[in-house]
């Protein structure tokens, strides 16, 4: 296992610049997710630490070797395709043994190979189907083989491209687990690529969340959704209401003035223009719990029956918000209610 | 629901009568002659004739030969070929297909005495010390199997190409990928994941080649001329200078079967697949 350093990482598609300086560690281990909107870039990086792109400027490091110039199979990585790639032609034996044959002598023996590949196998419970073809397994069998495929050949990092997004939220919740277990027994620095942030949350050490190229906020996954930095990094990590707001600081006590003349004190030292950013599960629908809480007055738009909770979009001057109240509510289209937050849950950006 | 059990039959009804009465009834006819006197009656001596003669069982030998080399060549040559179009630019993908398909618009016969000029006495080659002693009247690559094996694999390549072309372009990329970042170079990515997946593309090509190779007589007979005789120019002087019919259908008898077997045995082979 190895750290991977990326430094200043640039890449360009004809006049399109699609990474502008991407700098990421990852620590040998650890397991760090690339999160962002289709487009943000966080695919290409990817394939720019496997590889299969050149980079237009900047180095990558692995394990304190600079890899940048190395062809894709001298740099002793594996990835892990959304479309599993397993080889249509060989068995899934054949297709684990792969990078084992292809690493030659130091697997020894065809046998030896096949042990091992059979080893592998096992780790993802998939021993029994090795001499089957990929195309007689199921899509989640075929991702257990891609997984088993991909750790084979050990590694220094491991790098999978929304390997879950193929499969259905039971079986997805259920290889979640399996692959950070996996990931953890191993010790195996893994970067995972996503547009999930639920996904990210759960399995990463450390989120990196990608905007158009660039490095939004990288940090724990509880950084990033207890301290957004900005109000996109806010709202893509787990739905966050958010309100224009401007402050105003008087004897270090701050005010923040929503959009109809409400005010409500906030932690912030900066005045001027912000953005209020209310968590949907932060705001209590109904009587305020204390009295020290911030209250306004909204109108229910729409409400969505979910089992245990009910959510909530309602309407706050213009503003539409989401809140979740739990599931006997029945507020309906029209009602006044009112919403309430502890201060301490408001989260301020300017 | 009837209906539905009869439309198909409907469908195919157009091709199966255009093909009953212009390939079926035709080449039915033809091979039933081989059978026959220039009398009218019945006999076997055309097929007694062509085993007992050298000079036939031996044409027919070298044309087998011939189309098996051939083969073995254009598909040496064709997956790599096919390999680089799939894989390149869109822009560079159609001005190789150009290249690829412009040559077969040409006549054959034009196509063939080009070569002919080539790799004759008077063509540029000539200067090279030795060049035209490769045929025994000093006429360089004419009248060898050499230049007529050369000339027949520029002829064939296209349609290996373009078979085996049509099966890559479906092989995902992530696969060639994947193989890279496990460890296997380009190469070995090429021989272990990319060909033997254009197998299909291969053994479809490479039967294509070898039908059209051992039934041309054409560029065989420009280039290889009297010394390379070969079955299907035999065929085609015996029905055409020396108006035997009966002989020359009866060695084309002989000749379909070798394809049809050939065939046979290649969709065996990719069937098992």
């Amino acid at each position: 296992m190895a750290e991977l350093i990326i430094s200043s990482v640039r890449k360009s598609f004809g006049e399109t610049e699609v990474l502008k300086g991407i700098d990421i560690s990852v620590p040998s281990g650890t397991f760090v997710s690339l999160l962002g909107a289709s487009g943000c870039g966080k695919s290409t990086l990817l394939r720019c630490i496997a590889g299969l792109e050149t980079t237009s400027g900047g180095s990558i490091t692995v394990g304190g070797q600079d890899v940048t110039d190395l062809a894709p199979e001298k740099r002793g990585l594996s990835m892990m395709f959304q479309s599993y790639a397993l080889f249509p032609h060989m068995t899934v034996l054949d297709n684990v043994r792969f990078p084992l044959r292809m690493q030659g002598k130091r697997y020894g023996n065809r046998a030896k190979q096949k042990e091992l590949a059979k080893q592998a196998l096992d780790q993802v419970r998939m021993g029994d189907f090795a001499s089957r073809l990929p195309r007689e397994l199921s899509g989640g069998q075929q991702q257990r083989v891609a997984l088993a495929r991909a750790i084979a050949g050990e590694p220094r990092v491991l790098l999978l491209d929304e390997p879950l997004s193929n499969l259905d939220a039971r079986l997805r919740e259920e290889m979640q687990v399996e692959l950070i277990e996996l990931q953890r027994v191993l010790g195996l620095t893994t970067v995972f690529v996503t547009h999930d942030q639920d996904e990210a949350m759960s399995l990463s050490d450390q989120v990196v969340l990608m905007r158009d190229g660039v490095v939004e906020q990288a940090g724990t996954p509880e950084e990033l959704y207890r301290r957004p930095r900005t109000p996109f990094a806010a709202d893509f990590l787990g739905a966050a209401n958010l309100l224009d707001v401007s402050v105003e600081i008087d004897n270090s006590r701050a005010t923040a003035v929503l959009a109809g003349g409400d005010t409500v004190p906030v932690r912030t030292s900066n005045s001027g223009a912000a953005t209020l950013v209310l968590r949907q599960e932060k705001v209590r629908i109904g009587d305020p719990l204390s009295t020290d809480d911030s209250v306004v007055t909204a109108t229910v738009v729409s409400r969505v029956f979910r089992g245990g909770e009910v959510q909530y979009l309602v309407e706050y001057q213009g503003a539409m918000l989401r809140v979740v109240a739990n599931g006997e509510s029945m507020l309906s289209a029209g009602d006044q209610v009112e919403l309430s937050w502890s201060s301490s849950d408001a989260l301020v950006l300017s | 629901m009837r209906r539905l059990k009869l439309e198909p039959w409907l469908l195919i009804l157009p091709v199966v009568v255009l093909l009953l009465v212009g390939f079926v009834l035709p080449v039915a006819s033809v091979l039933l002659s081989g059978f026959t006197t220039p009398g009218g009656g019945w006999t076997i001596e055309n097929f007694t004739r062509f085993f007992e003669s050298a000079f036939h069982t031996g044409a027919a030998m070298r044309s087998l030969r011939m189309a098996l080399v051939q083969t073995a060549v254009v598909l040496l040559i064709s997956l790599p070929l096919a390999y680089a179009m799939s894989r390149a630019s869109a822009k560079v993908q159609a001005f190789m297909m150009i290249a690829i398909v412009l040559p077969v618009m040409t006549s054959v016969v034009v196509r063939s005495f080009g070569w002919v000029i080539l790799i004759g006495p008077a063509g540029p080659l000539a200067d090279i010390p030795g060049f035209l002693e490769l045929s025994k009247s000093r006429q360089g690559l004419l009248g060898t199997e050499l230049g007529v094996n050369i000339a027949m694999v520029q002829v064939l390549v296209p349609f290996a190409v373009l078979s085996i072309l049509g099966v890559l372009n479906g092989v995902d990329r992530r696969l060639e990928e994947a193989s890279r970042t496990m460890g296997a170079s380009f190469g070995r990515t090429a021989w272990s994941v990319v060909f033997p997946l254009a197998i299909p593309g291969a053994i479809a090509g490479g039967t294509l080649a070898f039908a059209m190779s051992i039934s041309s007589f054409i560029t065989p007979n420009l280039i290889g001329g009297a010394q390379i005789p070969v079955l299907a120019a035999i065929i085609y002087t015996d029905a055409t200078t020396n108006l035997n019919w009966p002989f020359a259908a009866a060695q084309s008898l002989l000749m379909l079967i070798v394809v049809l077997v050939t065939i046979g045995l290649t969709a065996k082979l990719s069937a098992r697949r």
